[in-house]
C-alpha cells in the first residue's frame, strides 16, 4: 500500500491504518527496536507503543516518509525503555551491543549551552550529506538503527575490521566537523 | 552523561528522514561493487581465527603476524557460481583506433564497450563526437577507475571544487598534497593488488540525454551542495542519465567478476558544466584512496600489513600458485619457476583480496599478492 494512502488511512481515524502499518513497517520497526534492547517482549511492547504514539501524531503531523517516521517514533520509545531499564537495572536485562552517538565525544568536551538541538540536527544533516551512500549506510545503521559490526559487514559484504576502520575514520571526521562548527566545545 | 551528550543524541535522532530511509536496506551499487573486488581484512578481524604456529623468517620484510586459518568456501557456495568458457560471455571485441580501448559500437543505445585495460598502461579516452559518447565513455572511464584502483584517472571525472571539499581535505589531513598523494595511492595499489590485466564489458541500456525532467531534478538536488562548494547550478548546461547491461570483468584472462556485483538498475549521471562534463558527486569514491593512504610499508600497517599461511601446492597458473583451498597468490614471474605442483609452501601475503570466478570451471576463488613464498 502506497505511505501517502497510509497517512490519509491516519488522518480518517480508520483502524485499519494501524494494520496496514503493521504489515508494512512493523518488521522493521520491531528490528529498531530489538536492536536497542535486545529482548523479544521488551521490543514488541515498544513496537505497539509506536503504534499507538503514530496513531496519536498523524494527525496533525504529516509525516515525508512515513516509514522514516515510524522507525524514528520506535527508536525513542525503544531508548527510553532502554534507559529506564538500565536505570533500575533489572535483573536479567539483556546485553545490548549498540552504541549512542555521543559515546564516542570525549567526556571532557560538551556542546554549547546557547545550541538547541534543530541547530545540531541540521549541522548532522550536513555532515551526513556529505558521506557517500556506503559510509551513510555504515554510518547509520551502526548509530541510528543500532546494527551489530557483524550484520553492517555481512550487508555490506566487507570485513568487521573495514567496517570497523570506516567507522573510527567517520567519528574521527566527525568530531573534527563538529569542533570546526563550534558545536563541540 | 553531559547534558550537551544528551543534546548530541537528541539530535542524531531526528536527522533528515531521507537518511533513515535510504539506509533501511543496502542498495547495490554498481560503483560500491566494482569497490568490493577487494575486502581489506585487518588483524582485529582475524585475531579470533589466528593459530600460532612459530617464528618465520620473512624475506621482504619483518612481519608481526601470524598463522591465519584458512578460508574455505563450502561446496554449497561454489554451486552458486557457474560459468561456462569465456567465449560464452559473447564478446565481440573491434579496436578502437590504437588506443588500448576497445569497442563495438552500433550507437549509442545497445553499444557494447569493450574496455581491455592494461594496468600499467592507462589511456582518457577522447575519441567521442557527441555529448552521449563523451559520457559512455566518461562512465567506461569510471568503471575502468575503480577496477584498476586508478585515483588520478577517477579524480579527473569530477570538478576541483567538489574534490577539494571532499577529498583533498583528507589528503592535507596526511600532510600530503595532491600529486603526493596519488603517488602514494598508485604505489600501494600496484604493490597489494593481486590483478595485472582486466578487460571490462557493457552495455547501455537506456540514456536519457537532455531530458527536462531528468535535468531539473538533478539541479533541484545538486543545489545546495553546489552552492557550498562554490559551484553555480546555471552553468549546468545538460544532464545525461544512463543504466546499463551485460556488464563484466574478466582478470589476467582466467577470472570473472561475479555477474551480480554489477547492479544494472542503478542511474549513472553526467552533467556539462561550464563547457565540460563531470560524473556525478555520487560516483566519487574515495574510500580505498584514503585507506591506501594510510598504509605504511615500514610499519607493516594497514593494507601493507602481512599474513602468512602454508599448504600444498594444487595448481600453478599464469602468475598465480594455488592452495588447496581455491586461494591464488600472485607471485613474481621469475620466481614461479622455482614451484611444482605438490610443493609445501609457506606464504607471506598481503591480505587484499579479490573475490572471483574462474573461468574454467566457475568456482569461487581468492587471489592475493604474495610477499614471500618459501618451500618447507
Amino acid at each position: 500500500m502506497d505511505d501517502k494512502l497510509l497517512i490519509e488511512m491516519f488522518n480518517c481515524r480508520s483502524e485499519e491504518a494501524i494494520k496496514c502499518l503493521s504489515e508494512k513497517y512493523g518488521a522493521t520497526m520491531y528490528s529498531v527496536s530489538y536492536n536497542i534492547l535486545n529482548k523479544h517482549e521488551d521490543a514488541e511492547e515498544c513496537v505497539n507503543d509506536a503504534y499507538v504514539g503514530i496513531w496519536n501524531a498523524i494527525p496533525p503531523t504529516n509525516p515525508d516518509s512515513l516509514c522514516a517516521f515510524a522507525c524514528r517514533v520506535t527508536r525513542n520509545i525503544s531508548l527510553t525503555r532502554y534507559k529506564r531499564n538500565n536505570a533500575a537495572k533489572r535483573k536479567g536485562m539483556a546485553h545490548t551491543d549498540f552504541e549512542e552517538i555521543s559515546e564516542f565525544i570525549p567526556d571532557e568536551r560538551t556542546v554549547s549551552e546557547e545550541l538547541e538541538a534543530k541547530e545540531i540536527t541540521e549541522t548532522l544533516n550536513f555532515w551526513l550529506s556529505k558521506l557517500n551512500r556506503e559510509n551513510l549506510y555504515i554510518f547509520m545503521r551502526r548509530y541510528w538503527y543500532m546494527d551489530s559490526v557483524t550484520d553492517i559487514a555481512k550487508n555490506t559484504e566487507l570485513s568487521d575490521a573495514a567496517v570497523y576502520l570506516r567507522i573510527d575514520r567517520m567519528k574521527k571526521s566527525l568530531l573534527k566537523f563538529l569542533t570546526e562548527r563550534g558545536i563541540l566545545i | 552523561m553531559n547534558n550537551g551528550k544528551n543534546k548530541i543524541n537528541e539530535a542524531f535522532g531526528n536527522v533528515d528522514s531521507v537518511f533513515i530511509e535510504s539506509t533501511l536496506s543496502y542498495q547495490k551499487r554498481g560503483k560500491n561493487r566494482a569497490f568490493r573486488i577487494i575486502a581489506f581484512v585487518a588483524c582485529v578481524a582475524l585475531a579470533l581465527s589466528i593459530i600460532p604456529i612459530g617464528m618465520i623468517i620473512a624475506n621482504k620484510k619483518e612481519v608481526n603476524t601470524d598463522f591465519i586459518e584458512t578460508q574455505q568456501f563450502t561446496d554449497a557456495e561454489n554451486e552458486r557460481f557457474t560459468v561456462g568458457d569465456i567465449s560464452d560471455l559473447g564478446w565481440e571485441v573491434i579496436l578502437f583506433d590504437g588506443l588500448n580501448v576497445q569497442k563495438q559500437k552500433t550507437g549509442v543505445i545497445g553499444a557494447k564497450y569493450v574496455l581491455d585495460i592494461n594496468y600499467g598502461e592507462r589511456e582518457i579516452f577522447s575519441k567521442c563526437n557527441s555529448d552521449a559518447d563523451i559520457c559512455a565513455e566518461l562512465l567506461g572511464q569510471w568503471i575502468v577507475s575503480l577496477f584498476c584502483f586508478d585515483y588520478d584517472l577517477h579524480f579527473s571525472l569530477f570538478p576541483e571544487q567538489l574534490l577539494a571539499d571532499y577529498v583533498y581535505v583528507e589528503f592535507a589531513e596526511e600532510g600530503m598534497t595532491k600529486e603526493q598523494a596519488l603517488n602514494k595511492i598508485t604505489q600501494v595499489a600496484s604493490d597489494v593488488i593481486p590483478l595485472e590485466n582486466v578487460k571490462i564489458q557493457y552495455s547501455i541500456k537506456q540514456a536519457y540525454i537532455n531530458d527536462s525532467s531528468v535535468t531539473q531534478e538533478f539541479i533541484e538536488k545538486e543545489r545546495s551542495v553546489f552552492e557550498r562548494i562554490g559551484m553555480d547550478v546555471n552553468k549546468i548546461e545538460g544532464v545525461i542519465k544512463f543504466t546499463i547491461e551485460d556488464a563484466a570483468a574478466c582478470f589476467d584472462e582466467l577470472w570473472v567478476y561475479e555477474d551480480e556485483y554489477f547492479d544494472y538498475g542503478e542511474d549513472y549521471i553526467f552533467y556539462k558544466y561550464d563547457g565540460r562534463w563531470y560524473a556525478e558527486r555520487h560516483l566519487l569514491d574515495d574510500d580505498l584512496s584514503i585507506d591506501f593512504l594510510k598504509a605504511e610499508e615500514e610499519n607493516n600497517h594497514g593494507y601493507y600489513k602481512i599474513y602468512k599461511c602454508e599448504g600444498k601446492i594444487t595448481d600453478i597458473t599464469n602468475g598465480y600458485i594455488c592452495l588447496h583451498d581455491n586461494r591464488y597468490f600472485r607471485i613474481a614471474e621469475n620466481e614461479i619457476q622455482d614451484f611444482s605442483i605438490g610443493d609445501n609452501v609457506k606464504i607471506q601475503y598481503y591480505n587484499v583480496l579479490a573475490y572471483v570466478k574462474r573461468i574454467s570451471d566457475g568456482k569461487r576463488c581468492l587471489l592475493y599478492t604474495s610477499v614471500s613464498v618459501e618451500k618447507q
